[in-house]
């Protein structure tokens, strides 16, 4: 039996027959098969169903009629739908932007920072990353008692360094709490990012940065015309990354906010709203036909917006 | 050589204050957790009166905690394990043969990065209920594998587009098979990327309460996260347990990072993402 | 070297067919199985699951499963709590695929309808000990078709619970009406100590707050008949009156209470800062349990007039349903009887503290006693759990968020009026 694999690739070809069925070479598929097979049936599969669901109108658990579009339909013109989906989407986008300018800037600058001369790399690398390997649960709920309004440690310090004004009920008004969630967020993933641009800057030929300054050119000078448009393929793929997953974003906000995105909905975003209407809250307002719709809506923003932001980045890299 | 003090001291400073806010909320639940109940709400700050193992051996002894991690440790080292293995073969396969679909193949991986899997969670459900996989640990790693897979396999595929093909044709001419070219040519330079598909994986595995939370029943099959909910529902005011639970459950994870960080984070910066 | 690559994607090849191939087979003898197997009748050992959203309960049930299984010993319970967050979306999970408990808990009113509705329960009208129990608290546990679905657990109230030594020391004299209720809290705001320990950032503490404190300014019953035959709805001016004091009571909680968790809230109660705190009282066992040397009282409700009797707000909490496809029915009804019956109704309420829904009940808990005595003499819904848990959101949820909005200065009163009666209106259209 192992014979069959073994015979050289020249010898199989080699034989005159008309339409010489290269055994080994479709041998090959089954490198592809398990992957194929375990993602088509337990992601593939169910995602499609979920778009199918999004065609129907559902009597509570079951699904009943084939409606076409009726439910996209209601999601968009009727109130209170549209209103929430502008909303969170809004919010999505929100949280798009300042993830970018805090987590990914930051990300940056500490990366040129450890890339430098500097004592420590390996520790601060380690301790940046740790967050990331907190659970959402912890992570909740370990801010929750931080940002708590009265007991809380960041009020009790900004008050005892006389700093009261700036005291608020961090999670708690609509002002700021989405702000507060999205930092959070980006407390936990700024240590990857960090060590994403570390890889590229470290990719980057040395040379380069020796002549640039044997030209007399400035640090910043270095920075924006030699460092950022060297390290651009890290910076989209991260930018990419990081608009997935402002638009997947669910169980931080699920996990310290709950389902309703609060306080007053200043915290939703689409896929709470989802959540809210796949699964209802504790009384009930469950809408499966309606949640499937928003879940076939944000597929297309992200792969839509995902191709948009490629295309958009291949062009800069082509001009580079 | 050209770098100012100045420069050096705003450097140091920046990264001691990120020190601080990235460590402060960890410490403080590592700290929290030698309290009594008492002493955190007096004094949340101070460090623990004595230390105190007390809190840890009543959640213990309350929690099925040792069941726990051990289901974790089952779940997340067979679905790592399984992720990398098939994703790199798939990637291998796409970046080695030049079969007319493979950019639709590839395609099709990629439309899974872009799908929240949250989404599709009834009719995955049904489909575990078909397979009679639910209240099984199969069931969880079937999803983690699959939902892995994309992320696996893009990164795969971008690391092997950069190896050069001679590596490979010089081992078939001394008789290697594919998947022999595979194992023992490719496999041992892919420790980069390798590592970063491990860790990711690891990570969200480990940390993920949603599916063992709906695909889950038997207490003795529940996973870490699953523990700390039912902390939380039991003792939700008693923030000395709560606080040792959490720890317990983040601290394997934790450990595991410190020791293997140097290999990881040279997995990472060795270029992998490029 | 190569045999073993061989045998390995031999492995591969065959677990990947085994993956399609042994599911499907596997599902049809399932099938044939589960219709097998409903008419059976023997006195085998039987094991029944059962899902609750109160992992705190966890010890009363334990208990009274034992108490059941003195008589019926081939019977035996599995108790399966789940968070009170997560539980819907366990149950529908379990419920769509038909791989659902035997016995599952079932939120009241429109929750109850909705899983009814669907065909998911056995209907329990022909329940031995189902008498047992109030035809009005039954309300809370049918479907659409008028037929009993579930066995209702407890009749929750909700109350205003007052620390007494506070009261005691600044010599005041619990209220009885609005008018005391409103110089009371005056009182205690001038001597520096929040009058009312609330919480806001669970939206759904905010419409308990307004189900007590509201109902006497709306008119009690004769408002819930007239709203829900639709004579009048939710912008009338009685109603609103209840959301303006709502927002009258806005300077007598705590400082950022909507940033406040339901936690903070009792602890500025247990430590003084508090001198009140509103909830069902089914937190009375959670603050003794927390607080055991605290001295507590009640305020079960408000008189509408000076002398009169407090009318207390009462819902019936979760009922326990058999599910429709579990695979011993006649066990599973023995079970509900024993929900039903008067044991079930005494360890429930001496082990937790709260109110049975099973009759001639007694409370030994000399608070739940006082609750339940002026529930008997005169109650009245919770407006919004009972009438208003429709739509997709339900009114409910509308109407507590635009309450955080109210207090968050994005609404006003009328808006949140206005806003809860559209989304009555748009759910009554379904």
């Amino acid at each position: 039996m192992p014979e069959l694999k073994t015979v050289p690739l020249a010898e199989v070809s080699a034989k005159p027959k008309k339409k010489p069925f290269n055994v080994r070479k479709h041998l090959a598929h089954l490198f592809l098969l398990p992957a194929a097979i375990l993602y088509g049936t337990f992601q593939l599969f169910p995602l499609i169903t979920a778009v199918i669901n999004s065609f129907y109108s559902w009597d509570g658990f079951s699904r009943d009629t084939f409606i076409g579009l009726q439910n996209f339909v209601t999601l968009f013109t009727e109130s209170p739908f549209k209103e929430t989906f502008v909303n969170a989407f809004k919010h999505n986008w929100t949280f798009f932007f300042v993830n970018v300018c805090t987590e990914l800037v930051t990300a940056y600058i500490l990366a040129l920072i450890i890339h430098s001369r500097i004592r420590g790399k390996e520790f601060f690398k380690t301790i940046f990353f740790l967050p990331k390997l907190l659970s959402v649960i912890v992570i909740g709920f370990l801010f929750s008692l931080i940002l708590n309004p009265t007991s809380g440690a960041l009020n009790l310090f900004l008050k005892s360094v006389g700093l009261d004004f700036l005291a608020q009920p961090w999670l708690g008004s609509t002002d700021t709490a989405l702000l507060t969630i999205i930092l959070i967020n980006g407390w936990a993933g700024v240590g990857f990012s960090m060590l994403i641009f570390l890889a590229s800057l470290q990719s980057i030929d040395k040379e380069i940065f020796e002549a640039a300054k044997i030209d007399g050119a400035s640090n910043f000078k270095i920075i924006f015309t030699i460092t950022i448009p060297m390290t651009m393929n890290a910076i989209m793929t991260m930018t990419i990354l990081t608009f997935i997953g402002c638009f997947e974003t669910f169980e931080l906000i699920y996990a310290m906010q709950g389902s309703s995105g609060g306080p007053y909905y200043s915290t939703d975003v689409l896929g709470t709203y989802f959540y809210r209407l796949a699964f209802g809250s504790v009384e009930g307002g469950q809408s499966i036909g309606l949640g499937s719709a928003i879940a076939v809506v944000l597929f297309l923003i992200i792969a839509l917006s995902t191709a948009i932001l490629m295309i958009y980045f291949k062009r800069k890299d082509f001009e580079r | 050589m050209g770098t100012k003090w100045p420069v050096q001291t705003l450097k140091y400073m920046i990264l001691a204050f990120m020190t601080i806010i990235i460590s402060y909320p960890i410490l403080l639940m590592i700290n929290s957790s030698f309290k009594s109940k008492l002493e955190i709400m007096i004094s949340p700050f101070n460090l623990p009166k004595s230390f105190s193992l007390e809190n840890y051996r009543i959640v213990w002894e309350k929690v099925n905690f040792s069941g726990y991690i051990w289901n974790s440790i089952i779940v997340s080292a067979v679905s790592v394990f399984v992720v990398i293995f098939v994703s790199s073969l798939a990637a291998y396969y796409l970046s080695r043969y030049s079969f007319k679909w493979n950019p639709f193949v590839l395609f099709f991986f990629m439309i899974g990065l872009m799908l929240p899997m949250k989404l599709a969670i009834i009719p995955l459900y049904l489909i575990m209920r078909n397979f009679h996989l639910l209240n099984t640990h199969f069931s969880l790693i079937a999803v983690y594998v699959a939902g892995g897979i994309p992320f696996a396999v893009f990164l795969f595929y971008g690391f092997f587009r950069t190896l050069p093909k001679d590596l490979e044709q010089s081992a078939r001419l001394d008789g290697c098979n594919d998947f022999q070219v595979y194992y023992k040519i490719m496999l041992p330079i892919m420790k980069p990327p390798i590592a970063i598909v491990g860790i990711v994986n690891l990570v969200n595995v480990w940390n993920d309460f949603f599916y063992p939370l709906i695909f889950i029943k038997s207490d003795e099959l529940r996973t870490i996260p699953l523990g700390m909910l039912t902390l939380f529902g039991e003792y939700d005011t008693e923030w000395n347990l709560l606080f040792a639970g959490l720890t317990i459950s983040s601290l394997p994870l934790l450990i595991a990072f410190i020791f293997a960080s140097r290999m990881f984070i040279e997995g990472l910066t060795s270029g992998a993402l490029k | 070297m190569k045999v073993k690559q061989f045998l390995i994607w031999g492995v591969l090849l065959i677990l990947s067919l085994a993956i399609v191939g042994c599911s499907s087979k596997e599902t049809s003898k399932e099938e044939t199985n589960n219709e097998g197997k409903t008419g059976e009748k023997t006195a085998e050992k039987v094991e029944l699951t059962m899902y609750s959203w109160r992992p705190e309960d966890r010890d009363m049930y334990e208990k009274a499963i034992k108490k059941f299984q003195a008589k019926h010993p081939e019977i035996s319970i599995d108790f399966q709590p789940y968070e009170s967050t997560e539980y819907n979306t366990i149950l529908s999970n379990a419920l769509v695929s038909g791989d659902g408990p035997d016995i599952l808990q079932l939120r009241p009113y429109s929750g109850a309808k909705t899983i009814a509705d669907s065909n998911y329960l056995l209907p329990l009208d022909d329940l031995k000990e189902i008498g047992n129990i109030n035809q009005e608290y039954l309300e809370a546990a049918k479907g659409s078709d008028g037929k009993v679905y579930g066995v209702p657990l407890s009749l929750n109230s909700g109350v205003i619970f007052y620390n007494k030594e506070i009261f005691d020391k600044q010599g005041i004299k619990v209220p009885k009406t609005w008018d005391e209720f409103l110089a009371v809290c005056e009182k205690l705001k001038k001597n520096n100590i929040t009058p009312i320990a609330q919480s806001g950032r669970a939206a759904y503490l905010l419409s308990m707050t307004h189900a007590v404190i509201g109902p006497d300014a709306y008119g009690h019953n004769d408002f819930v008949d007239k709203v829900t035959s639709g004579n009048t709805n939710l912008k009338d001016p009685n109603f609103v009156e209840t959301v303006q004091r709502m927002k009258d009571l806005e300077k007598f909680f705590p400082k950022d209470f909507i940033a406040l968790e339901d936690n903070d809230a009792q602890t500025l109660f247990y430590t003084g800062q508090a001198a009140m705190y509103i909830n069902g009282d089914y937190r009375l066992a959670t603050i003794e349990g927390t607080a055991p040397d605290m001295k507590i009282g009640v305020i079960p409700g408000f008189a509408s007039k000076d002398g009169g009797e407090p009318v207390v707000t009462t819902w019936v909490d979760g009922s326990y349903a058999a599910a429709k496809n579990t695979k011993h029915p006649e066990q599973a009804k023995l079970f509900m009887e024993f929900l039903a019956s008067k044991d079930f109704g005494q360890i429930f309420t001496e082990e937790s503290n709260r109110l049975s829904a099973v009759n001639g009940v007694t409370p030994k808990h000399p608070i739940v006693k006082e609750i339940a005595a002026a529930a008997a003499k005169n109650s009245t819904p919770y407006l919004m759990l009972v009438h208003f848990g429709e739509g997709e959101p339900t009114t409910k949820t509308t109407f507590e968020n635009a309450l955080q909005g109210m207090y968050l200065g994005k609404l006003t009163v009328d808006g949140v009026v206005d806003e809860a009666q559209k989304n009555a209106e748009r759910a009554a259209k379904k």
